[in-house]
């Protein structure tokens, strides 16, 4: 039995796609149930749908032996697992936006918004630029229209949200997709289950 | 003593150091508190565990995070030692709090022949296997990932970047890299091959002797095929498992036991931590880590099989009752009230004979 994270939202709607497609569907899973956990022992399998913030945590301490998360959340938690493949899908970027005009005058630190504080402080440190992280937990690009930041660092998809409040990215920091994640002991004592299941969501996989 | 009622981890302690002991290794102790200057000057050695320190007398002092340190800084580079230790190190854990825990380990210092390393080996699979049944032993090799990573002519954020890669097994994310920087696509191709390394140790061997053909490692590759042999199919190739390249030199160990989700123990071979210390000297060496491993045994429990209740009345008899309980190998606790939640054998006192 295979236990697998998935985060709850488009993303893992569309991991759980792929899956179906690579023949690991969940004879029990609607999107229209409000349950969190399915099983399918026929095909092995069994689902949890929790916060994309969470899927790491699920998988580091083994309780799903595989996960679906963006490489922002990857970047941001650290964690100790396995990333196992590019999947190719939920693709968007992390960057540095501001409302339009904003030029940064280097005469105090950076006041920045965002949800992925450790990757903000490893970006700015690496460009030498001094900051006041601020924490959010959503809307962030609230935070430089009503003054509680000079720039956002966050995630960017279409680019909509951040032109519908009046902002513009002024630097893309990296690309993002979603990655699948293993627990690294579960990836030697199940390895046979998940490398199969690897390479079966490989094959359905859109390379574009 | 019945050492039944040991739990897990107490018993896993006492027949651990029992199996040093019978390898010939001796207990060393370490005593009071470390220099905190210990910890600065050797900071990637630690990997990120932090460091607790206060000051005493004018003195800033630490509490240990690592006992591999004190050892090589304390033992004398004479000889060779073949030494154990049973110590609480303190450490920052993933939430960013400190936790005492609880570490054995072994350390080999001095002349590391190829008898040493392969006893080494069979400790720590011995150490695995009395933790439990289904165990294997993650190793690699520092001189391979060095060299090869040489071979890629990175910036110091180049190399930090393909490390990354290679520890999260991540060949798309090297790939990519390599082909937005231009790499040598031989040297590319050999470095996605030692992310991509079949767990299968014979087919990993027959892999790096290819790449061994173009990157100098054939050395390397005859220690770790060494290794391999002495694990009789306990021993896979995996360079996902790494420490910092300016202590370690040699083979790199990582172990991991079914139902535990996370390396049980890790060492290498770290001659390079004792030429920091002026020592001219090998050295060898694994930690299990105890203390973080302890919650994944189930069956610990400290509730007794038995709860005779007494009274002021019944007191003496009570007192009889568990006495010869307990010398029938039975947990007898004797209270006033039965605990709360207990859902052993219940006796009151005044039912027991006189």
């Amino acid at each position: 039995m295979i236990n697998i994270a998935l985060p709850k939202g488009r993303l893992g709607e569309k991991a759980y796609k792929l899956m179906e497609k690579a023949g690991f569907g969940c004879s029990e899973y609607s999107e229209s149930v409000r349950k969190l956990v399915f099983r399918d022992k026929e095909n092995g399998i069994s689902l949890f749908w929790v916060k994309p913030f969470d899927v790491c945590a699920y998988v580091e301490s083994g309780v799903a032996d595989v996960g679906v998360v963006g490489k922002d959340v990857l970047e941001e938690q650290s964690s100790d697992v396995y990333e196992l493949l590019d999947l190719n899908i939920g693709k968007c970027a992390v960057c540095v936006a501001a409302e339009k005009g904003f030029e940064d005058d280097y005469s105090g630190p950076l006041r920045v918004a965002t949800k992925f504080v450790r990757s903000a402080e490893r970006y700015f440190s690496s460009v030498g630029r001094e900051t006041e992280i601020i924490k959010l937990n959503g809307s962030i690009e609230l935070a430089p229209v009503l003054g509680l930041s000079d720039v956002i660092f966050d995630i960017v998809e279409t680019g909509e949200t951040l032109k519908e409040n009046g902002l513009q990215v002024i630097e893309k920091v990296s690309s993002v997709s979603a990655r699948l994640i293993a627990n690294k002991s579960s990836y030697k004592f199940k390895y046979d289950e998940l490398k199969d299941f690897n390479e079966k969501l490989k094959g359905v996989m859109n390379y574009d | 003593m019945q050492l039944d009622f040991l739990k897990k981890d107490e018993r896993l302690a006492i027949e651990l150091k029992a199996l040093y002991r019978s390898y010939g290794f001796g207990e060393y102790k370490l005593s009071g508190f470390e220099d905190y200057s210990l910890y600065t000057e050797h900071k990637s050695f630690l990997e990120g565990k932090g460091v607790l320190s206060f000051v005493e007398g004018g003195k800033l002092l630490a509490l240990r995070p690592d006992v591999t340190l004190s050892i090589v800084k304390n033992v004398p580079a004479d000889g060779t030692k073949k030494l154990f230790y049973d110590e609480h190190v303190y450490r920052k854990t993933a939430c960013g709090s400190f936790a005492e825990l609880r570490q054995l380990g072994v350390e080999m210092l001095g002349n590391i022949d190829k008898t040493a390393e392969r006893e080494v080996v069979s400790l720590i699979l011995a150490t695995l296997g009395k933790i439990g049944e289904n165990y294997v032993l993650d190793i690699s090799h520092t001189g391979i990932i060095v060299k090869i990573t040489e071979l890629l002519n990175l910036t110091s954020s180049g190399t930090r970047f393909v490390l990354g890669c290679l520890e999260s097994k991540s060949v798309h994310d090297f790939i990519r890299f390599a082909g937005e920087n231009n790499l040598d696509e031989r040297y590319s191709k050999a470095f996605a091959a030692l992310i991509e390394l079949t767990s299968e140790p014979t087919a990993a061997i027959a892999k790096l002797r290819e790449i061994a053909a173009y990157t100098g490692i054939n050395e390397e590759t005859d220690e770790l095929e060494q290794y391999v042999k002495t694990g009789g199919g306990r021993v896979n190739i995996n360079f996902s498992v790494f420490g910092a390249s300016d202590y370690y030199n040699g083979a790199v160990f990582k172990g991991y036991v079914e139902g535990i989700p996370h390396a049980v123990l890790s060492g290498g071979r770290y001659d390079k931590l004792l030429e920091k210390f002026g020592k001219k000297a090998e050295a060898v060496g694994f930690a299990l880590y105890l203390g973080e491993i302890s919650k994944y045994f189930k069956e610990q429990t400290d509730a007794p099989d038995e709860v005779i209740v007494y009274t002021d009345e019944t007191a003496e008899r009570a007192y009889v009752a568990a006495q010869k309980a307990r010398g029938n190998g039975k947990k007898v606790l004797l209270s006033r009230e039965v605990p709360r939640n207990f859902n052993g054998n219940t006796v009151y006192a005044e039912n027991c004979d006189d």
